[in-house]
């Protein structure tokens, strides 16, 4: 990565987190081989712009750039936020 | 962060003002970067990645220079007279119910349906084909009531007549004519019915998971025939499908991670005034 995108990266107010375990993968089997693979393709933590800890509250957001010293980068979209992410 | 431009219902008044110089006011897409303080570094809209990696570095450098940047400001009478200062008393539905579960919809198209077409929210025939194959995205909540019915085995039929509302809008039906039935078994299994663009069936397949009387897993499959939506960009992959056409889409319904932030993104619909019953 250069060295522009790295500071690009850390500055943004993301916080990267890691997925946590899907609930569904306790589910009872109901799914086909090809209704697995739909529903891998539309599961949010497989949306790569879903991974970033987005903040829906200005207010929150505003803490929290203040206390990490970053400033805010905000995304709007009609209706469906993030969803041309 | 981000937010919605059409309804804007997760913001407060003095939020909207906070924001009245920062591009809340963008049509369709836009971005802005800018500091806790209310110092606006940069504003802009944005479809190509190269075009937005230039605007956050212009943002960053501004950041890191004190001064540069444009000091908070009030709004001038002329944007107290905009739009945005009329908007900003429109219903604010902030969050979900503190008992609420939230969970996503996800859908996209899974069949060909040939060449995508262009319109304004997709920037015209540039980025069509990348709508083609993008993910929607929208929120449902479930009321405690609807949680307690699931745990105990029985699909409630607020929460079908709630999901409805959300397959008539992919297959531009009106709500309170499409007929969606589902069932839930004593083993968890999800199954069910619901009729799709142009009269063509589709099916509902799933299974839920509970644990201490609350509801712990969902996941719901939805596949049937969806139609051309354009309502400035909320229908996202639907939007660029050639009109008379009538494909087949996958939606998928899962609980969110209360974790992330994300999930609280109020539903499209939240604010209607019957949406939790």
């Amino acid at each position: 990565m250069k060295p522009n995108a790295l500071r690009i990266a850390a500055c943004l107010l993301f916080v990267l987190t890691p997925a946590r375990p899907c609930s569904a993968d306790t589910l009872p089997e109901v799914f086909s081989a090809e209704e697995k693979k739909l529903c891998s393709q539309l599961t949010l933590t497989n949306q790569p712009w879903a991974s970033p800890r987005w903040e829906v509250s200005l207010t929150e957001a505003r803490a929290r750039a203040t206390k990490e010293n970053k400033p805010i980068f905000l995304v709007v979209n009609t209706g469906n936020v993030l969803g041309f992410v | 962060m981000a937010m919605d431009n059409v309804d804007y219902p997760n913001q407060t008044e003095a939020e909207r003002d906070f924001l009245i110089d920062k591009g809340w006011m963008a049509s369709t897409n836009g971005q802005s970067a800018f500091t806790a303080d209310g110092r606006l570094l940069a504003t802009g809209y944005f479809f190509d990645p190269r075009e937005l990696e230039n605007f956050l570095r212009e943002a960053l450098e501004k950041h890191t220079v004190p001064g540069v940047a444009t000091k908070q400001r009030t709004p001038t009478d002329e944007e107290k007279r905009s739009r945005a200062s009329a908007l900003k008393h429109k219903p604010v539905v902030l969050f979900p119910p503190h008992d609420a579960q939230v969970v996503n919809m996800t859908w996209r198209v899974i069949s060909d349906y040939g060449r995508a077409e262009g319109n304004d929210t997709s920037a015209g025939d540039k980025y069509a084909a990348l709508f083609q194959n993008a993910t929607g995205i929208d929120r449902l909540w479930l009321s405690a009531t609807e949680s307690e019915s699931i745990v105990a085995g029985k699909w409630p039929e607020s929460a079908t007549k709630r999901l409805a509302r959300m397959l008539a809008y992919i297959s531009g039906a009106k709500s309170e004519t499409i007929t969606a039935s589902i069932k839930l078994d004593g083993a968890g299994r999800i199954s069910g019915t619901w009729t799709g663009a142009d009269g063509k069936p589709g099916t509902i397949k799933g299974a839920v998971t509970s644990s201490e009387g609350a509801v712990t897993g969902l996941r719901l499959l939805a596949q049937g025939a969806v139609r051309q939506v354009r309502d400035c960009g909320f229908s996202n992959n639907l939007q660029t499908i050639p009109a008379g056409k009538f494909p087949r889409a996958a939606l998928l319904v899962e609980l969110a991670d209360t974790a992330q932030p994300m999930h609280r993104v109020t539903p499209y619909r939240a604010s209607e005034h019957d949406y939790l019953k």
